[in-house]
């Protein structure tokens, strides 16, 4: 479903942030991608949603790829991804309701359609009822309830999540990994960056570690 | 097709609820482009109303042949038969003596002064049209055509008239330019507007592109916005020009028939208006499009 074939990444001033890395993780699997502030795991999760481009290497999704995508082809990879931000990127000018609309409303989903997977996604992060909301009335753990929502509304098939509980008490952290897990049980596979890797031991999740860019386990 | 369809809709209920949401913003940005488009549209409507009353003045270069008074109908048909066969001449068209003494009686006024008359002064004539290039096309043919039987005057373009059609050409040049110049004008209102509009979106636009919206879906609601301001700015352009041509119309109802001349002034017509509507929007559209293009080019990630 996703590899990563001997990637490097490197920056226009010469710093690599990925060296050489592999890996494979197939559907329903969760992948953590663990190591210190630095180490390239936002960068691997970028790389597999064609936020950025590898300097060298394949990375493949579903076969395809994505390194080597036209421009024309990332929006249509990254309606096949759910993506889960650290800093929740939510519209503040749109209320819950329509930050977690949007990815259908790319779609093209129809209104009644919309509704209906709105309220399920929220439903299952538990802030149903706060479709209304407008994202600055809410907590930190509920902002990223709703990126997390907003991140399965359209049901992908991958999960990208980078320190989804990152800046959350143990409470909210719990919620949050039970959340994913329940995801990983219909199927969906869960690629987590995290420097916490023991607050996912639930997800009974296969690992990668990385250190300066470099996979060391 | 129908998800292509509610795409569009929705860009488009979202394009105007900016802009009703803009108030004196929107409203402000929808007078300049009227002014821009008032403007050439003024010019043109001078024009337009300007050459009935330089005398019909034909685009084309012109050569009168008068009839003398006592030319039998066999020697005037003669005269219009050498006229047909000489070159340099596009046209010929006939003239009879009482059209002429009708049209003098509609057109200037004299209806009391040709009443008077015993008898119609006027003789048949002859007008031949030339080839607009070069200018003096008929001067050559004048000392042919003055030599024929019957014919008492020929009377070719003098300069004043020739110097009037050149005026003329030029401010319909003139027009054509500034409305070109002023179309660009809206193109880069449309521009500067939309541009400001990405900016302040700049959030919304970054999150959706990551969530997998195309340049298209980004683009659409933007070019709605700018298509909606070149309908306003249309419409409003064209309500402003038929106010201006009713305002000087009623100035110059007070002005004698015989110097006003008998009908009054024209406002744009309706396929005018609407051309200028259509024309507008594209121009909005193509600034607005212009504009997410080279924000979203900026922003590539």
């Amino acid at each position: 479903m996703i590899a990563l074939h001997d990637v490097t990444k490197r920056w226009p001033d010469g710093r690599e942030a990925l060296r050489g890395v592999s890996l494979q993780v197939e559907r329903g699997q969760c992948l953590l991608v663990t190591g210190r502030s630095g180490a390239g795991k936002t960068t691997l999760l970028e790389l597999i949603a064609a936020i950025r481009r590898p300097t060298s290497g394949r990375v493949l999704v579903h076969d395809e790829d994505v390194g080597r995508l036209p421009r024309r082809g990332v929006p249509w990879l990254r309606r096949h991804l759910g993506l889960v931000f650290q800093d929740h990127r939510l519209l503040h000018d749109r209320s819950v309701f329509d930050n977690v609309a949007l990815p259908l409303r790319l779609a093209g989903a129809e209104r009644e359609e919309i509704g209906r997977r709105v309220r399920a996604a929220l439903d299952k992060v538990g802030l149903l009822g706060r479709e209304r909301a407008m994202p600055v009335t809410l907590s930190g753990g509920e902002q990223q309830r709703v990126c997390i929502a907003r991140a399965v509304v359209h049901r992908p098939a991958v999960v990208l999540a980078d320190e989804p509980t990152g800046n959350l008490d143990p409470g909210y952290a719990r919620d949050i990994v039970t959340l994913l897990a329940a995801f990983r049980d219909v199927g969906v596979t869960l690629v987590i960056a995290t420097h916490a890797p023991e607050v996912f031991a639930p997800l009974a999740p296969t690992s990668a570690v990385l250190d300066h860019g470099i996979r060391i386990a | 097709m129908r998800q292509w369809l509610r795409l569009h809709r929705r860009a488009f209920a979202d394009a105007a609820g900016r802009l009703a949401r803009g108030g004196f913003g929107s409203v402000f940005d929808v007078l300049v482009m009227v002014l821009a488009l008032v403007l050439p549209l003024a010019l043109y409507l001078t024009l337009v109303n300007a050459m009935p009353a330089a005398g019909s003045l034909a685009a084309d270069p012109e050569l009168t042949v008068w009839m003398r008074p006592d030319a039998s109908p066999a020697e005037v048909d003669a005269v219009g038969r050498a006229l047909r066969t000489q070159a340099g001449a596009d046209r010929v068209r006939f003239i009879p003596k009482a059209d002429a003494l009708a049209r003098l009686e509609r057109t200037a006024g004299l209806g009391d002064v040709v009443a008077s008359l015993g008898r119609n002064p006027l003789p048949d004539a002859w007008v031949v049209t030339g080839a607009r290039e070069p200018a003096d096309t008929l001067d050559g043919l004048r000392p042919v055509v003055a030599a024929l039987p019957a014919v008492d005057q020929v009377i070719v373009d003098t300069d004043s008239t020739r110097r009037l059609r050149a005026i003329l050409r030029a401010l319909r040049v003139a027009t054509a330019a500034l409305g070109v110049l002023l179309g660009v004008a809206v193109v880069a209102i449309t521009f500067n507007t939309i541009g400001l509009q990405c900016l302040a979106r700049r959030e919304e636009i970054a999150v959706s592109r990551l969530l997998g919206a195309t340049d298209a879906y980004i683009r659409r609601p933007f070019v709605w916005f700018g298509a909606l301001q070149g309908v306003l700015g249309g419409l409003g352009a064209w309500a402003a020009a038929a106010l201006g041509v009713a305002l000087v119309d009623r100035e110059l109802a007070t002005v004698p028939e015989w110097l006003a001349g008998s009908s009054g002034l024209r406002a744009l017509l309706p396929s005018e208006g609407l051309a200028l509507v259509a024309m507008a929007t594209a121009l909005g559209a193509t600034g607005a499009w212009g504009s997410v293009w080279r924000q979203l080019r900026d922003e590539a990630t």
